[in-house]
């Protein structure tokens, strides 16, 4: 699994200065999953949030502050890349609300990215929803087509499929 | 519609007109009844939304399709769509019913439009990313929220010139302002919290902690009520103390927020659980939910009055 990369336009565009901006249309997505297994083993893979190893593009997880709201993390993906998260909300066994607070749209090409993943039991199966909110990458008018809200949507469609494709593979496999 | 006006009310409860941004159109909710009783295409993703004093005229921002929508809200149908550059977003309608003011989100000014003529009659610089715009009551002042400058711009609406600043939080986004025109209320997006403005001496009076991001302030029985998108709450505060009241829990991602003619319930329109919740401004229980289309935004004043309702105190 990769992120999308994205061509070096971004960085000449000047985006930098453009942290806290945004495009005018916030974008919402999801994906969820079925998995043939309890809800308990679903949370132990994916709940802990100094451990975002059920992620595959994700290398190494660097963080303080446990689950605990206001908890940070900073993901250093396969190939480069590091991915800098808060904490919002945290239900144990249930669900996790946390925000990106520091990416370089060649990463993800979004902005204002905040995300909730939800452990639904569902009879001996657990449905895995991951749901997110987000601007294009590109804050101001005219994007360029690499970050522009359908570019932004698709980055993170694919980030969610393939990880949850991959967690129900690994845990239907192991159990 | 066969009935006259009886009594002090009318045939039509007041309304709410919520852009519904991700859907491309408007739901007009009829808040008696909490149902949609019709749903008027827009186009070019709709977010900002002011309703004529009169409510006569729905006026809707769309900043990807780069138009200010005219409607006619009785009649519940799209008169004008006036082409606009830049990024209009936040839109606020003088007391008079003319002119409308549009906030340009990619630049530093906001559009003067006469809506009779249809067209731009005028710009008044302001700061960066003009955000939420409201109008003081006796429709001699008009305050922007400049997001990016963390200011508010105080503008004569007689002269279309910049009167003051007065910097507040860390990106305001909405600005509310009191019914008697002397206190403005921003929602500090960054800094998470509301500034209390005082409109004569231009000057920030007070800063009250909110929850995660918060958005717009809804002004109703002498509180304010906040809403804290990333928290999925309404904070309320007393406006006489600014002290806190507690918090409401809402839907996900409350954005749009205003309080009934009368100022017994507020309505919070919820982005991401398309609904908008209504808390009684007394008790701050929530009351009743309403389903909207998809995305809601509904930034500015989207309630019409229709006089059905006791005047507001």
């Amino acid at each position: 699994m990769k992120i999308q990369l994205l061509a070096a336009a971004a960085v000449l565009l000047g985006l930098a200065s453009a942290v806290q901006a945004h495009g005018p249309t916030r974008q919402k997505t999801q994906q969820e999953v079925e998995i043939n297994a309890p809800a308990d083993k679903v949370w132990k893979a994916i709940g802990n949030f100094q451990d975002a190893s059920w992620i595959p593009v994700v290398e190494k997880t660097e963080g303080q502050g446990g689950n605990e709201k206001g908890a940070t993390r900073k993901l250093t993906l396969k190939g480069g890349g590091t991915v800098e998260e808060v904490l919002d909300t945290y239900d144990e066994g249930k669900t996790f609300h946390y925000r990106i607070s520091n990416v370089d749209v060649k990463v993800l090409p979004v902005t204002n990215y905040s995300s909730k993943v939800t452990v639904t039991p569902d009879g001996d199966k657990t449905k895995v929803v991951w749901w997110g909110a987000f601007y294009r990458g590109y804050p101001n008018n005219d994007p360029p087509a690499d970050l522009n809200d359908e570019a932004a949507v698709k980055a993170v469609n694919g980030l969610y499929r393939t990880t949850l494709d991959a967690l129900k593979e690994k845990l239907e496999k192991g159990s | 519609m066969a009935l006259l006006l009886v009594g002090a009310g009318s045939s039509r409860a007041d309304e709410a007109f919520v852009t519904n941004q991700a859907e491309d159109d408007l739901s007009v909710l009829d808040l008696d009844s909490g149902k949609a009783v019709a749903t008027i295409p827009i186009g070019g993703k709709p977010a900002g939304v002011a309703v004529s004093a009169d409510g006569a005229r729905v006026y809707v921002t769309s900043p990807d399709g780069r138009a200010l929508s005219i409607i006619d809200a009785p009649a519940r149908k799209l008169l004008h769509r006036i082409p606009l550059e830049g990024g209009p977003l936040g839109v606020a309608v003088h007391p008079s019913g003319s002119p409308i003011y549009v906030a340009d989100w990619y630049a530093s000014r906001i559009l003067v439009v006469d809506p009779e003529k249809r067209e731009v009659t005028g710009s008044i610089e302001v700061g960066k990313s003009p955000s939420g715009l409201a109008v003081t009551p006796d429709g001699k002042l008009l305050l922007s929220a400049d997001r990016e400058s963390h200011q508010v711009s105080i503008i004569d609406t007689a002269g279309q010139k910049v009167l003051g600043t007065v910097p507040v939080g860390q990106h305001p986004f909405g600005v509310t302002i009191d019914a008697k025109g002397e206190r403005a209320y921003t929602a500090n997006v960054t800094s998470n919290d509301v500034s209390v403005i005082d409109i004569a001496a231009r000057k920030v009076v007070g800063a009250v902690k909110v929850g995660e991001r918060p958005y717009v302030v809804a002004l109703a029985n002498g509180r304010a009520f906040v809403t804290d998108q990333y928290a999925g709450q309404v904070s309320v505060f007393d406006t006489t103390s600014l002290q806190s009241l507690g918090v409401v829990a809402v839907g996900e991602y409350p954005e749009g927020a205003q309080a009934s003619a009368d100022g017994r319930r507020v309505y919070i329109v919820n982005w991401a659980s398309n609904a908008v919740t209504v808390i009684d401004s007394e008790t701050l229980k929530v009351t009743g939910e309403m389903t909207t289309g998809d995305g809601p935004r509904a930034f500015g004043l989207f309630i019409r009055p229709t006089g059905a309702g006791p005047p507001a105190p």
